[in-house]
């Protein structure tokens, strides 16, 4: 437990004396305010003014009943959408978290030292792991922060509806630790951080896009169920809606024991690699 | 303290060490000597649990280095080779992560930190970031990681590697004054390194242990020859043959590679005699007495090759009795077959 607490502490410390951590969260806060700033002063507020309009056309033409008009509301007009983007922000993102978290034990040499330290392998594995949610943590603080301005500045409040947006943000949360997991497998492959870096984004931008052929016309039935299944991003679309379902939180917490698995096994491997 | 007993590492199919047994008792410093590519790193890295031995047991402090490690790992301080050190952290912050992940807590740990820092010499340094140091006080800073918890066993692999002459003296007498009652093996390909800080020495060679013993005796046994070199002005052939007629002398032959040539300055002539009787005066009479100029004799130090050369033809003798007369081949990585 101490050993933990030591490489955790040293872990967070590294993130915020070095520019790293600074670097992702202001260009995750500025992409995070920016398209919240779009999503809310132009398409909620433009669809508000025009709603009054669609409403009295709706009246006059049965025929539009049965498209989807939605009434105004915050949350379900901008949040899936909202966090949609922030996940395609964080696949170009967490690559820089996670990239040196192990590979510069490795290129440094300083791994040979843990490696004989009255420790496992999976105190290391979890300390670096929660230092990295640590910033990651940060960033979805932020998120919650913007969340809650539009009822500082509404009279009545409730412009946001809590329900639906805290499972947005569990399904982000989770999406973020899924991501930092598999970062961290090739962490430890690799002592070049740029290689760790670039092997991470290829292969969460490949989650990403296989998700669209599950949209995709033309596309046999079965291709789209394995491209659905193995979707990061996907997963979170109905989360992002406010839908909990077990099996997509399931999936993400398999994700990120998997990967973390996986990189405490390459950790090992030394041992008999040698 | 530590039994070493029959190990074997493979790296792939090519074998680093072979058979490798040394004991270290209680509070004894134990040079480690041997070439580059010996196999010196590999058997620390075994005994630290870095990684396991292929084949073979060794013992720390009396766990097993397999079975019970992290027993073991508790009681070692260690300095790898290339002193890896977490190069943006200031010394104080480095050597309190080190302390805390070795299971020191709270106040212990500050005292723990102190003392080292105080140990090695590390006071003026305390809050430079371990980048901003020198190649020695890095050194020292590996120095202070490995003693922070006051481990019984200290593995020190080649501390002195890459240092200036005056770092190696520092590093040397903190290493003697450290060691104190701890069990102490360190690494070197430099022989002097062994006679100024250790108390006996173990000679591995290509992967095998080729002598263990006092350096005392490694350096006397089979020692029946000695060679000086004696610095001459003159008529240096004139010399050279009024030294080989001393009785006694094996022989006599000018070594142009320390003479560099200059004959102003001198030639050396390396003169082989035995050990007994010491024929030392009378070759330096019998140069001045030639009418040359003696400007320089002393006994050539006996070098690591000597050793290596001595032990090694040591071991085929013993090995080819026992062979009857088998010739063992002394090729460098004899290719053993995978287990
Ligand atoms: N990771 C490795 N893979 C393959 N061979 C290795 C590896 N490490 C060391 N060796 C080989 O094992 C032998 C012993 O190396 P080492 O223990 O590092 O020697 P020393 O520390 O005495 O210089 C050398 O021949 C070296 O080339
Ligand atoms: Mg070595």
């Amino acid at each position: 437990m101490k050993a933990f607490l030591a490489i955790f502490k040293r872990e967070v410390k590294q993130y915020f004396t070095s520019p790293i951590a600074y670097v992702v969260l202001v260009i995750f806060s500025f992409l995070s305010a920016w398209f919240y700033a779009i999503g809310f002063l132009f398409q909620f507020s433009e669809y508000c003014e025009q709603y009054p309009m669609i409403q009295m056309q709706m009246q006059q033409n049965p025929m539009m009943m049965n498209q989807n008009f939605p009434v105004p509301n915050f949350t379900d007009l901008i949040i899936p959408g909202y966090f949609g983007t922030l996940s395609i922000v964080l696949i170009f993102l967490v690559p820089l978290l996670t990239m040196r978290a192990i590979s510069e034990e490795k290129r440094q040499g300083t791994i040979e030292l843990l490696y004989t330290y009255p420790l496992s392998d999976l105190q290391v594995v979890l300390a670096k792991y929660m230092a990295s949610m640590v910033v990651f943590t940060l960033m979805a603080l932020l998120v919650v922060f913007y969340l809650m301005i539009p009822d500082f500045f509404s009279k009545e409040g409730g412009v946001v509806a809590w329900k639906p947006a805290s499972s947005a943000i569990l399904g982000f949360y989770l999406f973020g630790a899924a991501c930092i997991a598999i970062g961290f497998i090739f962490s430890a492959l690799t002592e070049n951080q740029i290689v760790s870096a670039a092997l991470t984004f290829t292969l969460l931008l490949f989650m990403w896009v296989v998700g669209w052929a599950a949209q995709g016309d033309n596309i046999p039935e079965q291709w789209k169920k394995v491209a659905e299944a193995v979707s990061l991003t996907n997963r979170s679309s109905d989360l992002y809606k406010g839908l909990v379902h077990l099996s997509d939180i399931v999936f993400y917490l398999c994700v990120m024991v998997g990967s973390l698995f996986i990189t405490m096994r390459s950790l090992e491997s030394h041992r008999w690699r040698a | 303290m530590i039994e070493v007993e029959n190990l074997c590492k493979f790296y792939g199919s090519v074998a680093a060490i072979r058979d490798v047994s040394f004991h270290v008792e209680k509070g004894e410093i134990l040079g480690f000597l041997g070439p580059n590519g010996a196999g010196k790193t590999t058997t620390m890295r075994i005994l630290t649990g870095y990684f396991p031995a292929t084949s073979g047991t060794a013992r720390v402090a009396g766990f097993d280095v397999f079975n019970q490690l992290d027993e073991v790992r508790k009681r070692i301080g260690y300095l790898p080779e290339n002193v890896p050190l977490y190069t943006d952290m200031s010394v104080d912050s480095y050597l309190d992560f080190a302390a805390q992940i070795k299971g020191i807590s709270g106040r212990d740990r500050k005292q723990a930190v102190n003392k080292v820092v105080s140990d090695c010499g590390l006071e003026t340094m305390r809050h430079r970031l371990i980048k901003k140091l020198s190649k020695g006080y890095r050194q020292r800073v590996g120095l202070a990681q490995a003693l922070v918890n006051d481990p019984e066993v200290l593995i020190l692999d080649e501390p002195t590697v890459g240092l200036d002459p005056k770092q190696i003296k520092e590093i040397r007498s903190l290493v003697k004054d450290l060691s104190g009652r701890r069990t102490v093996i360190l690494s070197t390909h430099i022989l002097p390194e062994v006679s100024m800080t250790c108390n006996r020495v173990v000679i591995i060679h290509q992967g095998r242990i080729i002598a263990a013993d006092t350096l005392a005796n490694l350096t006397q046994q089979n020692a029946t020859n000695t060679e000086i070199l004696a610095t001459v002005r003159g008529d240096v052939d004139r010399v050279e043959n009024i030294v080989r007629a001393i009785p006694g002398v094996r022989n006599v032959a000018r070594d142009t590679e320390k003479s560099n040539g200059r004959s102003d300055q001198g030639q050396v002539l390396r003169v082989g005699l035995p050990t007994e009787p010491d024929l030392r005066g009378k070759v330096a009479r019998a140069i001045t007495d030639s009418g040359a100029e003696l400007i320089d004799l002393r006994s050539r130090e006996i070098t690591l090759e000597d050793v290596f050369i001595r032990s090694i033809s040591a071991e085929n003798a013993r090995e080819s009795d026992s062979a009857e007369g088998m010739v063992i081949s002394e090729s460098s990585h004899v290719e053993v077959p995978r287990q």
